[in-house]
């Protein structure tokens, strides 16, 4: 039986007029429902564009090689007609910025139902009510009156619930959050991720949750991977991974965590023989019976 | 939201004070229509008639004074070129130069609106160089020099349109050509401008991360939140309109505010220049407090503040 | 780490401005470079060349009236045609240049100016000294600015200074609102806060922290105006106001040749198109001088894929 999602020899290249930028140079992944894979990197290792591939949010000038398969069904090539029947009812994504992400002359509300009309075919009662239990599901409270506020009434928090429940209202098997709290107060972080990880036990959908931060990693994920300049240098199980790294970069990354050192003195940054020599990098793999590794 | 509205009419009110004092205080130093009416060597006495007759004879201030009294009533005196109350001259011109500027704003939005999007989502394509060159070179031609070219090809070469007045519907095109073409260069490029910023925020990206079409997209995510810079442009076009529709009044013997004006500074008859001025500064202010309104219908942001 | 200081490069400081990027940019933009040149032409004209041919410009020959251009047997002063005078049209357009780039560049250095300075001190100060000089700007921008021209225009006798004059004051409106609201956006940031916390007094503030933010803005939107107010005063002059021969404008000219339209078009159409491409030149140089900024927004001046061949501009 073909997994939910193998991606393998994914290329991603941005090509201009002012050069080409491999932004994802060759990876391979795959996942079932019910995993839940943190994608762990700093800023331009290609974690997001990676996310965003898997819904061909690529747009030109990116240009994307290898294959992505979600159900058995090969996603790169496909017309962007093909790609709507994916997006939102196959693979969910939610992003960072929760208030750019919410247009701001609608009601949320209204945006909501629209996924249910428009997607599902619903009238605008059965919407409605859609549209409500799925904000209560979030954790929104008296959701019925909040349903004809605008986003920009909702605190940061509360709008990336529904984000969220934007993502998750069509029911996708996978949900893809790239770094949904990152711009959040940790407390509120705290709460989302709570909901993410209650979300996913209720539904059973597979996540692919992108971060730069450990220690959401840690929380939120069963599987761990780690990206440097395009490439997967190190996947696991997250606790082994955690406790007994082997790539040298994944060891700079854990050593250079605030919460592993008693004295700001021990903190130590990555060195610069990472970011010039990228061809330095092998992956590193863990033994698990579910992982794939094919350089 | 309607204190906002009351705030914003007590302040256009206020303005309209400062342009009418501005007007009177200009139209007083223009020079005395006397010159005009009287040849040289006129009889005393006949120009003291005529001073009282205006209320000349007073010093400024007091006829300030009495200037002020009368406007709060609504009344500006009589022109001395027309013999006729210069309100009512100015109330009757203009119509036409709403209606014209009615006009050419319509057909500028609709136009901007569809170019600037197609060089929005045809970004730096071939569509998109050409709308943009194109937009360039019509802010950059003057009201009056596109005039005269109109009237060479069409009414002198071709012999399709007339080169005056306003009895036929053909007689409107050139000078609403006229008036809109600047305002269609600059809407379009603001539009594309804000067609861009849109398509690359986060709203839009969601919505076809929900798997909306392209259509939907556009015109129900994105255009929406497009218009809202081009209302808060619309204002300042519609004033630069008055200028076009005083220069098409005068090329294309067009009625209008304009030729009144142009006819009032030649004659120098200040009732009808005060009147007009201050009809076109109220009409002014009532379209800036429009779009301040259409802006919060638009805009939830601006409404529930 | 040691840090390892940059060579110095024995290059003279052309050289090295020559590999910046931005004559890079310039330099591979063809629309640019013809606009900047085209500028560069009408002011030379204005004023080296001006001076030269002023009488002969407004020199009447009766028998060289409506002299049809493009030939060159009169002379090379006829080439473009005489008008209803017998004066050479070449020559005139460019005594006319002379004064619109006069009017150009002292009027928008006015209004940029004024509108700058106290769009800055209104910004900052806010309270009551705001409110008066925004409705001053309120007033002036409610009456369209032909309007306001041309009654002002009527008090003050035709000449170039005053029409600069208006020009000027007319126009102080859009830089005053520009300055200002981006004061008060560059006002509310932290490093004012700490200069203030240091003790620096408000004028210290203006001058060093405040206005030299503001000044990129004005300097763009500078640029914009001066292809305004060559149109404005074209217009004006065009209605017969502000202007007296022998003072003589491009606009002036096209008036002149408006009654003749059928019989001798050239001398209503050369300086038209002399106004055209000198405030096409213009707008294309501040649309280039935005794409420098921001080259997201620019289409002119962005190659898309090298490899599609991109045509030239």
């Amino acid at each position: 039986m073909s997994k939910l999602l193998e991606i393998s020899g994914l290329r991603i290249s941005f090509e201009s007029g002012f050069g080409k930028v491999d932004a994802v140079r060759g990876v391979n992944l795959t996942m079932d429902m019910g995993d839940a894979v943190a994608v762990v990197g700093a800023s331009g290792s290609g974690k997001t564009v990676l996310g965003r591939s898997l819904l061909g949010l690529v747009d030109a000038p990116g240009v994307v090689r290898g294959s992505i398969k979600f159900g058995g069904e090969e996603i790169v090539g496909k017309s962007e007609k093909e790609l709507r029947d994916i997006r939102g009812l196959g693979i969910g994504m939610v992003f960072q910025d929760a208030l750019d992400g919410l247009n701001p002359v609608y009601t949320i509300g209204s945006q909501l139902s629209e996924i249910f009309t428009v997607r599902l075919g619903l009238s605008r009662s059965a919407a409605k009510s859609r549209a409500v239990s799925i904000m209560e599901q979030v954790g929104i409270r008296r959701a019925s009156e909040r349903y004809h506020d605008y986003p920009h009434q909702f605190s940061g928090g509360m709008r990336q619930r529904i984000c969220i429940a934007m993502a998750i209202g069509l029911k996708p098997k996978i949900l893809i959050a790239d770094e949904p709290t990152t711009a959040l107060d940790v407390t509120v972080q705290a709460g989302i991720l709570r909901l993410i990880k209650d979300l996913q036990a209720e539904t059973g959908m597979g996540l692919i949750f992108v971060t730069h931060d450990l220690a959401v990693a840690r929380t939120i994920s069963t599987r761990i991977v780690v990206m440097y300049a395009g490439q997967i240098v190190e996947e696991g199980p997250t606790e082994e991974v955690f406790r007994f790294p082997k790539h040298p970069y994944t060891k700079a990354l854990l050593a250079a965590h605030p919460a592993r050192v008693r004295s700001w003195r021990d903190l130590e940054p990555i060195p610069d023989a990472f970011v010039t020599d990228p061809s330095s990098g092998e992956t590193t793999g863990h033994s698990s019976p579910s992982i794939v590794i094919t350089n | 939201m309607y204190t906002y509205l009351g705030r914003r009419l007590l302040s256009g009110f206020i303005t309209l004070l400062g342009v009418v004092v501005v007007v009177f205080f200009m139209s007083r130093f223009t020079g005395s229509p006397i010159d005009l009416f009287f040849p040289e060597g006129a009889e005393p006495a006949q120009i003291e008639a005529f001073n009282k007759a205006y209320g000349l004879d007073k010093p400024l201030a007091q006829q300030f004074g009495i200037f002020l009294l009368n406007v709060a009533q609504g009344d500006f005196g009589t022109s001395i070129w027309q013999q006729r109350p210069a309100m009512e001259a100015a109330l009757s011109e203009m119509p036409m130069t709403l209606l014209l500027a009615a006009i050419a704003m319509t057909i500028s939005i609709l136009v901007a609106l569809i170019l600037g999007s197609l060089a929005a989502v045809y970004r730096f394509r071939a569509v998109d160089r050409t709308i943009t060159i194109l937009s360039l070179m019509t802010s950059s031609m003057p009201h009056f020099w596109f005039a005269l070219v109109g009237i060479l090809i069409f009414a002198v070469q071709l012999r399709v349109l007339p080169t005056s007045g306003s009895n036929s519907w053909l007689s409107w095109i050139l000078p609403v050509a006229t008036v809109s073409i600047g305002p269609i260069g600059v809407l379009t490029q603001v539009v594309r401008g804000a067609m861009i910023d849109v398509l690359s925020s986060g709203y839009v990206r969601n919505a076809r991360a929900r798997g909306f079409s392209a259509r939907r997209v556009v015109y129900r995510h994105a255009l929406r939140n497009a218009a809202l810079p081009i209302i808060s442009v619309a204002g300042d076009i519609a004033a630069g309109m008055v200028n076009g529709a005083v220069i098409v009044s005068v090329v294309f013997a067009f009625p209008g505010i304009g030729r009144l004006i142009v006819g009032a500074i030649l004659n120098r008859d200040y009732p009808v220049l005060e009147a007009s001025v201050v009809v076109v500064g109220v009409s002014i202010i009532l379209l800036n407090l429009l779009i301040d309104i259409i802006c919060s219908i638009v805009d939830p942001r601006i409404r529930l503040n | 780490m040691v840090l390892q200081s940059t060579p110095i490069v024995a290059s003279s400081r052309i050289t090295r401005w020559r590999a910046s990027p931005k004559w890079q940019m310039f330099t591979s933009s063809p629309l640019a470079v013809a606009s900047a040149a085209w500028l560069i032409f009408v002011v030379v004209l204005a004023f080296v060349v001006a001076p030269l041919v002023v009488d002969q410009a407004n020199h009447q020959t009766i028998a060289m009236r409506f002299y049809a251009p493009f030939r060159l047997d009169k002379g090379f002063e006829f080439f473009l045609g005489a008008d209803s005078l017998g004066r050479p049209i070449m020559l005139q357009l460019i005594v006319g240049a002379r004064t619109s780039v006069l009017i150009a560049i002292f009027a928008v250095s006015i209004s940029a100016a004024i509108g700058y300075a106290v769009g800055v001190v209104s910004g900052y100060f806010g309270g009551w000294i705001d409110n008066i000089l925004l409705r001053l700007a309120d007033i002036i921008h409610t009456v369209p600015s032909l309007l306001m021209a041309l009654v002002v225009l009527f008090i003050l006798q035709p000449s170039i200074f005053n029409l600069i004059i208006v020009l000027g004051i007319t126009r102080i409106p859009v830089y005053l609102r520009t300055s200002r609201t981006q004061t008060m956006e560059v006002r509310e940031r932290m490093f004012v806060e700490v200069s203030k916390a240091i003790g620096a007094s408000n004028w210290r503030i203006i001058t060093r922290d405040i206005a030299p933010l503001v000044f990129p803005t004005i300097r763009t939107l500078a640029m914009l105006e001066v292809s305004a107010v060559i149109l404005s005063a074209a217009s004006l002059t065009f209605l017969g106001i502000g202007l007296q021969r022998p003072d003589v404008d491009w606009g002036m000219m096209v008036s002149d040749g408006r009654a003749y339209l059928k019989s001798a078009w050239f001398v209503a159409v050369f300086p038209g198109i002399v106004i055209v491409l000198t405030a096409l030149s213009a707008n294309i140089l501040s649309n280039w001088l935005r794409a420098v900024e921001d080259p997201a927004q620019s289409t002119l001046f962005f190659r898309a894929k090298k490899k599609r061949g991109a045509a030239e501009e």
